[in-house]
């Protein structure tokens, strides 16, 4: 624990002061008193300032959860401030953590507090810089610490843009939903105009066609259904350089983003949506919908940590899919594992989508006894070898696209629901 | 990665080095003109006050201007003396300022205006002792006045001793 300690300041105004003091008095030089006198009564009142007890600071921050790029204050609370004077804080830098003022320093009159902003520029589990605390008495005669205080842990959530997609989904499974069914029952788009059956609710007669027709008709529409969705999420490895939102992007940067754009979506249409982080930690939530289901994927999404996993080899993941679910894989597919993946989901008669997420100039990180000629090479073999592998899953009939923002599916999903209403032939 | 020097910082560090000079050449329009080593020396003394704001090496520059006016001026007062103090205080002050946190804290204005306030009212003090002085300059000062203030001196000293005793002296 810290204790007050006389300030540099007070022991220069006692030393000049009282040195000015003596030669007046020895040698009766009446300019040295002009002198010091300022410095004197410095020294006094620095001394008649001293604290008697000893503070209680409490550090923290207003928010523990954030999204990418939104800040929170971090502030830091006084006990016993009525003998404080001033508070001198200085936060560490720390990595994707921005803070405001920039060097992370700040210094304020005790009950005039100004608070640090901390500004979270990548998704992930982040941790404050550790914050050194200065308090000093009234006229700075005695100060406290500078004492630190580790920074607190803040749960990144990624980036996500809300928008509104028109596509249908390509095979709707549910009981309820917002999608259009292939099977008629109890919604609001025409189907067809049909001889009556025992069991037609009277209001669905059409009696225009009833009358020409001499017989009962009805009006018949196609029932509405909920979609699910599985996001697969390659972390096995991240490509490229992230400077945070806003900035550079790397291959896993793009699909965190990219995952919680499409699961914001379908959560806000009202679909069930499941994900699964192909990582060291495994990552997986359930099907599920809602606000606080869109939480828990973006949570998981957040503590999700490169490399490959401890206790599955990845082509012998279970996904836990249903019947009719639209799987979205984001990969940068430069491993074989998760193209056999996105077949093997395929081979199951899912609809299965491949988002590209490496970025344009991701270049390999070696290491400096590599030759960079050699790690260049090998780079372009290893970039050929995936262009051969996504032509392969769009020729098995796995559209392949490139991230471009939240309506990147649109056009994918809208493709992938017409086929899926086409009718199917079989060769014997 | 380094942080830079802000431009408040900047300012109160260039206060705390110039301070000093300007004291030590305040008394040159009076005719009072210090050796030019002695500038140099308060020079480097206020440069070192100015890159460890927080250290004691502060207080040599200015116990040197202190020392100087003393043995130059010998008894006379003259009002360059007041300026000199002035001088001498706001680079305590600016040091005082800049010592409140790391070499890269930008100085808060609302502290900044307090110390600005408070410099004043010190250098009063200064402006009213030198005022006092001159107006008793007619009447003879004995050696028993210098005596007896050096005892109200040292009885203050031994009063603040006792007031306010360091931490290791409670334990015995």
């Amino acid at each position: 624990m810290s204790q007050w300690r006389v300030s540099a300041p007070l022991v220069r105004a006692l030393l000049v002061s009282g040195i000015g003091l003596g030669l007046a008095l020895l040698l009766g030089r009446p300019v040295a008193v002009v002198l010091v006198a300022p410095l004197a009564v410095f020294a006094a009142a620095g001394l008649l300032g001293k604290p008697r007890g000893l503070p209680r600071v409490l550090p923290g921050t207003t928010y523990t959860q954030l999204y990418e790029g939104q800040a929170t204050s971090s502030q830091l609370e006084v006990e016993s401030s009525d003998e404080i004077e001033v508070v001198s804080r200085a936060a560490a830098q720390a990595e994707h953590m921005a803070l405001r003022p920039a060097n992370g320093a700040v210094s304020y009159r005790a009950g005039r507090e100004r608070s640090l902003a901390v500004s979270a520029r990548r998704w992930g589990q982040r941790r404050i810089g550790e914050e050194k605390v200065a308090l000093f008495s009234r006229w700075g005669g005695y100060r406290w610490g500078p004492v630190a205080y580790v920074g607190r842990e803040v749960s990144v959530l990624p980036a996500s843009t809300a928008f509104g997609a028109q596509a249908a989904a390509p095979a709707p499974i549910g009981l309820i939903g917002a999608h259009r069914s292939r099977r008629e029952g109890d919604g609001t788009e025409f189907s067809s105009i049909r001889a009556f059956h025992a069991g037609d609710r009277m209001r669905r007669i059409n009696w225009r066609v009833s009358l020409r027709s001499g017989s009962l008709h009805v009006v018949s529409t196609r029932s509405e259904e909920d979609a699910a969705l599985l996001l697969v999420v390659d972390a096995l490895a991240d490509y490229g350089i992230s400077r945070g939102i806003g900035s550079d992007e790397s291959s896993l940067d793009v699909a965190m983003r990219a995952g919680a754009a499409v699961a914001q979506q379908y959560i806000g249409q009202g679909d069930r949506v499941s994900l699964r982080v192909v990582s060291p930690g495994g990552e997986y939530v359930g099907y599920g919908s809602g606000t606080r289901h869109l939480r828990r994927i973006l949570g998981q999404m957040a503590r999700t940590r490169p490399g490959l996993p401890h206790d599955v080899e990845v082509d012998r993941i279970d996904f836990r899919t249903v019947p009719g679910t639209l799987v979205v894989v984001l990969s940068p597919m430069l491993s074989d594992e998760m193209a056999t993946v996105a077949v093997r989901l395929l081979r199951r008669g899912l609809p299965v989508i491949v988002v590209d997420t490496l970025p344009a100039d991701a270049a390999p990180s070696v290491s400096t006894e590599t030759d960079p000629q050699i790690a260049s090479l090998a780079w372009r073999m290893r970039l050929v070898e995936r262009r051969h592998v996504l032509e392969r899953l769009a020729g098995a009939g796995c559209p392949v696209v490139a991230w471009h923002g939240p309506r990147t599916l649109e056009e994918v999903v809208r493709r992938l629901a017409l086929r899926a209403q086409l009718p199917r032939t079989g060769a014997r | 990665m380094r942080a830079r020097l802000p431009l408040g910082g900047l300012l109160v560090r260039a206060v705390i080095l110039i301070a000093p000079l300007a004291a030590i050449l305040s008394g040159v329009p009076q005719g009072y003109r210090p050796p030019l080593w002695l500038v140099a020396a308060v020079g480097i003394l206020g440069f070192a006050a100015a890159a460890a704001p927080d250290h004691y090496v502060g207080s040599a520059a200015l116990i040197l201007v202190v020392a100087w006016w003393v043995t130059a001026i010998g008894s006379a007062l003259p009002l360059s003396s007041v300026a000199a103090a002035g001088a001498l205080l706001a680079s305590h002050v600016a040091a005082t300022v800049a010592a409140y946190g790391p070499r890269y804290l930008s100085p808060d204005r609302g502290i900044a205006l307090l110390w600005v306030r408070r410099g004043v009212a010190l250098w009063a003090a200064s402006a009213l002792t030198w005022v006092v002085v001159v107006a008793g300059s007619g009447r003879a000062t004995s050696t028993a006045y210098w005596v007896a203030g050096l005892v109200v001196v040292l009885a203050l000293v031994v009063f603040a001793t006792m007031v306010f005793p360091a931490p290791g002296d409670r334990r015995m």
